[in-house]
């Protein structure tokens, strides 16, 4: 039982799991503030973890091949607990979306529009974002592909034009730091961009793909994401050295630095739109796997009529989730990512594990 | 059909709802005044208080422009009393016809006086700020700032404009010619290199002034504490790295020479010596170039060339190890040999860094120049120059 | 009597069905008098028949004759004046007739003496015989002459089209400076054989509609029956089946009636005036639609990307037309979005704005009176104005309309300070883009201005959800069930697409449209360019 009966291509996943890295690996400097120069490293150990955790996913998307995560629950804890678990995934998807949302805002709030009440930005935002979703993921996939491409593309060509304002000893001295900081920088990374993949869990089933392209989707797009997000850290550490930290955006900044004849110097805005584009597509996506979860919960298939009041819902939601700016980033730093890892790792590796002493994994249609 | 009509009519509506409701960050240009320099300047009356003058370009309109421009000059500047930079905007924003267009601002002017009392306090904005860009320069007046912001430039108009493009032509000779607030707080935030910003001066009479830079303001922490002169600035840009395109005169007991150096590679390595002390080595590869040649008579070829390269590595290497001497005499790390150790010897650094002005005060610099001199300009000797060759 | 009441009966409907005929005057006479609609062997009554049923019109012309041995038939010719061409009917009709001798000497017998007049007299390649009048109303009215013998209860159709008509020319819309030069015309049959001449292939499937209660226009379907899809050709034909409307004047009425999306302000039915084209897009898979009395020729399904092929990219050379097809995608995007950045960055992000650049346009913008937003719609509105006004004049006149308009206006605007010059540069490279896609010169208008109006809202932002909106806006389009956006996929081959990439490359008909018979290009070596291969061979000889 899809509720979305659209289907996407293997390629177009995998392109759509890579956005959705590069989207919030462009804004860094939830990392950066932690483990300063040695970021990278930082994003290198996070990859490696996360491909740990992918693992589990693809594990998930093999032994149920057309159930999303909702009925995977119900599947293998039965109706009550998985009902419960349900909820509280869609309260997580809810979360997801309107902490992405607020991230747009302020970005652009920060690049843009300083005046401009939040409230309409987000609105515009999702307006567009609704379109997307009442398109289904056949045409959220479409564009996976172009919007990953075009967003490798400007990191090259960035990086390229900042390669006379990088200074390689700006790395130096590594792995001076205490471990614990090590330690609290990967597990950010790992819990807040690279975790955030569970939600593939629920568009899965409508990727037509065997079992072996899932796991190369997966790990392809993954890594190409990945990559994405370490070349831009390094970049920026290259450029900026010893002040990177103090940026919200440092890759804005980095961009501004590139200072190449007057006529051009001002490429950071190619930065800004394609980082709002990448934003967009991963709300997009949460937004869609919101509405999915909640049709599945409401149990009605007709899930485009969901689309405009869980958008309000959404928007309303960010709207009260934090009072300040400060206090979204901290709990960034401090709270979210053990909240998180709850959601996108043990939860999954529970269920795989009662799956396979339930042994249930039988291809009845619910 | 009833949901067409809908559609049509919402979206028939939206444009003039847009326009309809504020546009909250719409600034037509016709209500801003392009903020070109900033200068700061020490209040006479208070210690708390400064002057802040800001440069703005003046607009003046297509069509009936024709008459006044010529005598009237092309920018407005503006003057207040804060104590802090954003109080003074505020102010100044308060009290004109327009609002500040800051981003365009090029260059932040400190006086004399106020950079040698500490400037930490009066330029936090400009890190902080989302309007002012780190890629603003700075620089230390001569005097005082707003002097060089309302100097009736000949050549270019706007003083700001005629800086970022000064400075911009330098930059093409080195990439250290670079001193933006975001190198200058880059060294800041190090515990122990010292921000440097070049000095400038006006030059000329009333109505064909001049900007000159004129050497570097050296700074220890926010306060500057003197100064090198243009000379010592060209050659602390040597043994920053790469410069391409300078030259230098040097004297020698048989004749005088000025060398066009083409290219010059300064390559640094730190030791510890055994004594606990530092010695800092300075690798320097140069091409140069005669440019100009006089005296050197009776020598020829080979010995020529032998000699001359040996006179400009001398040269280079004295003028190198004078401008240490002056930073050493200041006590400043102006060749940021901190950051150096900390990146390469990070657990040697941890012991030195709590004196390190002490350990800088003893560094001893070796400076180990190669001077390749491949060509000779289109003449090999210095011409016999005839007696009356003076006219014209 | 029941059971041929209910014979005709049946004839009438399916008749009525072909004819798509539902007047009700017409069917109020069939339920009195079921004979009335026969010819009868009375000629005086089938030709005042015939009157009334054309309303007594006055170019109905009526001609007796005599014929056969003395003259011992009568007989009448009707036809309209106009529709039909003289001398045709003298050379073959007439002139056959006065000298026709019937060779048998029998009693005029109404089934021997016509088929003797079709097989003996009659010198016309299309002759049919009908046994109803409503047949030979229709037959005159398309151009045909009918002939009626007395004694006889059936009549004659006989082609002798040929009112006048624009011979085959250069086409008006589409200038080509190299390719044929040959246009459609009005006429239908000319438009076929010319695509026909095209095609040589047994494939190529034509069928012929008529679509119009009133008007009873033909229509014409051409596509290659191994290559089309499917699915497209169904949705097509049902869709054209249920047209019931009074009157097709011009292929738009069709195209607006069959579109996906007919309030989108994109189009999603091609149309073209060149056989070349049209050969091209059938040869691609898709469905020419004919339409009778215009030159132009509908291609459906369109794609987006279509808007920015021309013909001419195919018969230059690949990298020239590769780099005019960039060009063509580059000014689409100037023409939506260069009046909206150029808002934003004025109103909104003057910081991106090199600063001498941001002095000129201060500059330029000291002293006008309105917002920049309100200014460029003026002159976008001023551009459209004159566009408007030089299409619809005749010509000599539009050239002066666009110079006083472009030239004077414009300079008289600045000058007299009610707008800024950068606005006015601005809106005439938008205006000279808007001309390098012609086909999407109408979607490019609204957009252009909703792009201006978003800008003036919120700057880029603005503009980045718009682009993202109109992408997402596109992506959902369909046309004829084939995704309107698909030429650009990832999936599908990207050879013709943002470049034109060598022929020799494009083995494989576009996916997303082509069924079937996919391959256009034959045995295929590696190297692919077979003027090298030849050159090696000498080489070894």
């Amino acid at each position: 039982m899809r509720i979305d009966k659209g289907r996407i291509s293997g390629k177009q996943f995998m392109f759509a799991i890579a956005c959705f890295i590069q989207s919030s690996g462009l804004l860094t400097s939830f990392v950066s503030g932690v483990t300063k120069q040695d970021s990278w490293l930082v994003i290198l150990l996070g990859s490696i973890f996360s491909l740990l955790m992918l693992w589990v996913y693809r594990r998930l998307m093999i032994v149920f091949p057309d159930k999303n995560l909702l009925e995977i629950f119900e599947e293998t804890y039965g109706k009550v607990i998985g009902k419960i678990l349900g909820v509280l995934y869609l309260f997580f998807f809810f979360t997801l979306s309107a902490l992405n949302l607020i991230d747009l805002g302020n970005f652009t709030k920060l690049t843009a529009t300083r005046e401009t009440p939040m409230v309409v930005l987000i609105l515009m935002c999702i307006v567009v974002a609704a379109i997307a979703v009442r398109g289904g993921i056949d045409l959220v996939g479409k564009y996976s592909t172009a919007f990953s491409v075009v967003a490798v593309v400007i990191v090259i060509i960035s990086t390229l034009l900042v390669v006379y304002q990088m200074d390689f000893e700006n790395f130096l001295p590594s792995f001076r730091l205490p471990i614990i900081k090590y330690i609290q920088g990967t597990h950010i990374v790992t819990a807040i961009p690279f975790g955030e993949l569970v939600v593939f869990l629920m568009i899965h089933p409508n990727v037509k793909q065997s079992n072996k392209e899932i796991t190369k989707n997966l790990f392809i797009g993954f890594i190409l994401g990945a990559i994405t997000v370490f070349m831009v850290v390094l970049r920026d550490i290259a450029v900026l050295g010893n002040i990177m930290d103090v940026f919200t955006v440092p890759s804005l900044v980095t961009l501004h630095l590139a200072n190449f004849g007057v006529s051009m110097s001002r490429i950071e805005i190619l930065f800004a739109i394609i980082l709002i584009i990448l934003l967009f597509f991963k709300i997009v996506i949460l937004y869609y796997v919101s509405v999915i979860a909640m049709a599945h919960l409401f149990k009605t298939k007709a899930y485009k009529r969901l689309v405009l009041s869980a958008g309000a819902f959404i928007v309303f939601y960010s709207m009260t989730l934090y009072p300040s700016g400060i206090a979204h980033s901290t709990s960034g730093q401090e709270t979210i990512p053990f909240l998180w890892t709850v959601y996108e790792f043990i939860i999954p590796l529970v269920t795989i594990i009662v799956a396979k002493f339930k042994k249930n994994p039988k291809k009845q249609e619910a | 059909m009833k949901k067409l009509v809908k559609i049509v009519l919402l979206l028939g509506c939206f444009p003039f709802l847009l326009l309809l409701s504020g546009c909250w960050d719409n600034h037509e240009l016709d209500t801003l005044f392009i903020v070109t320099g900033i200068g700061l300047d020490k209040s006479e009356e208070n210690n708390e208080d400064m002057n802040i003058a800001l440069q703005i370009g003046k607009p003046h309109s297509e069509s009936g422009g024709s008459e006044e421009s010529g005598a009237s000059s092309a920018t407005i500047i503006m003057e207040t009393k804060a104590k802090t930079m954003l109080e003074g905007l505020n102010e100044l924003n308060r009290n004109s016809s327009r609002t500040m267009l800051l981003p365009h601002n090029q260059v932040l002017i400190l006086g004399e006086d106020l950079a040698k009392e500490g400037i930490e306090s009066r330029i936090d904005w400009f890190l902080r700020s989302q309007e002012a860009r780190l890629e603003v320069l700075i620089m230390v007046a001569e005097g005082e700032a707003k002097e060089v912001l309302s100097a009736q430039l000949q050549q270019d108009q706007i003083s700001g404009m005629y800086i970022s493009r000064m400075m911009q032509d330098l930059s093409r000779i080195s990439d250290n010619y670079e001193f933006r607030m975001f190198d200058f707080m880059s060294r800041l935030r190090d515990e122990t290199s010292s921000p440097m910003a070049p000095i400038i001066s006006v030059t000329g009479e009333d109505d064909k002034k001049g900007l000159k830079i004129d050497g570097l303001a050296v700074f220890k922490n926010d306060k500057m504490i003197g100064q090198l002169t243009a000379d010592e600035m060209i050659s602390y840009i040597w043994s920053m790295g790469s410069v391409k395109r300078c030259n230098i005169t040097s004297e020698h007991e048989k004749g005088s020479a000025v060398f066009n150096i083409e290219k010059l590679n300064t390559k640094r390595k730190m030791e510890i010596k055994s004594d606990g002390n530092l010695k800092v080595v300075f690798e320097v590869d140069a091409n140069v170039e005669i440019g100009e040649l006089s005296g050197f008579d009776g020598l020829q070829g080979q010995e020529l060339a032998a000699t001359l390269s040996q006179v400009a590595e001398d040269s280079i290497q004295q003028r190198m190890q004078d401008t240490f001497k002056k930073a050493q005499s200041l006590n400043a790390d102006i060749y940021e040999f901190g950051v150096s150790m900390k990146r390469r010897h990070p657990d040697e650094w941890e012991k030195m860094k709590e004196n390190w002005d002490e350990v800088f005060s003893h560094i001893e610099l070796d400076i180990q120049v190669k001077v390749k001199l491949p060509t000779t300009g289109k003449i090999v000797e210095p011409l016999e120059i005839g007696e009356g060759n003076d006219e014209n | 009597m029941i059971f041929k009441f209910i014979s005709r009966k049946i004839k009438f409907l399916l008749h009525a069905a072909k004819q798509k005929e539902s007047d009700v005057e017409k069917e109020e006479p069939e339920k009195k008098e079921i004979t009335k609609d026969s010819v009868k062997k009375q000629l005086s009554s089938n030709v005042s028949n015939l009157k009334k049923r054309l309303s007594n019109s006055s170019d109905l012309k009526i001609h007796y004759f005599r014929t056969g041995k003395d003259g011992c038939y009568t007989g009448a010719l009707a036809f309209i004046d106009g529709l039909v061409s003289n001398t045709l009917i003298t050379e073959s009709i007439l002139r056959p007739l006065t000298v026709w001798e019937a060779q048998s000497e029998q009693e005029p017998d109404e089934e021997k003496l016509m088929d003797g007049v079709i097989e003996q007299a009659l010198c016309s390649g299309e002759i049919e015989k009908i046994l109803e009048l409503p047949q030979a109303v229709a037959g005159c009215l398309s151009g045909d002459t009918v002939l009626f013998m007395e004694g006889c209860a059936s009549a004659l159709v006989i082609s002798t089209k040929g009112w006048d008509k624009r011979s085959v020319s250069e086409p008006q819309s589409e200038t080509v400076v190299r390719g044929p030069r040959e246009g459609f015309t009005e006429n239908l049959r000319t438009n076929t054989s010319l695509i026909r001449r095209k095609i040589k292939s047994g494939k190529l499937h034509v069928e012929n509609m008529k679509i119009g209660r009133k008007t009873q226009t033909d229509i014409c379907l051409m596509y290659l029956e191994d290559v089309v899809s499917s699915d497209v050709i169904r949705t097509v034909k049902s869709r054209m089946k249920q047209l019931d409307v009074d009157a097709i004047l011009e292929s738009g009425y069709i195209e607006e009636y069959i579109e996906d999306a007919p309030l989108s302000p994109f189009p999603t039915v091609g149309y073209t005036e060149k056989p070349d084209v049209a050969a091209g897009k059938i040869l691609e898979g898709r469905i020419a639609i004919i339409v009778d009395g215009t030159p132009f020729v509908l291609t459906a399904p369109m794609l987006f990307v279509e808007s920015f092929q021309t013909t001419e990219d195919y018969y230059t050379r690949t990298i020239y037309a590769s780099l005019m097809r960039v060009t063509r995608f580059i000014g689409y995007l100037i023409t939506i979005f260069a009046p909206g950045i150029y808002i934003s960055l004025s109103d909104f992000h003057q910081e991106i704005i090199p600063t001498t650049l941001l002095f000129t346009i201060a500059n330029a913008r000291e002293g006008t009176p309105f917002p920049v937003f309100v200014e460029t719609l003026i002159m976008v509105f001023a551009f459209e104005i004159i566009r408007e006004a030089g299409i619809r004049l005749p010509r000599p006149v539009g050239q002066a309309i666009s110079i006083v308009g472009a030239l004077v206006m414009g300079d008289a605007a600045v000058s007299a300070g009610l707008v800024g010059a950068p606005v006015v540069i601005v809106v005439a490279i938008t205006a000279v883009s808007a001309f390098l896609v012609p086909s999407q010169s109408d979607s490019v208008s609204m957009l252009r201005v909703a792009m201006m109006a978003l800008a003036s809202f919120t700057g880029w932002y603005g503009l980045a959800m718009g682009s993202l909106a109109i992408l997402l806006y596109l992506g959902s389009l369909t046309s004829f069930g084939v995704p309107y956006f698909d030429g650009f996929s990832w999936n599908h081959n990207l050879q013709d697409s943002l470049v034109r990439m060598p022929l020799w490359t494009m083995v494989k008909r576009p996916k997303y449209i082509a069924e079937g018979n996919i391959t256009r290009i034959g045995k295929i070596d590696p190297p692919l360019r077979p003027h090298k291969k030849e050159e090696g061979e000498d080489e070894d000889l």
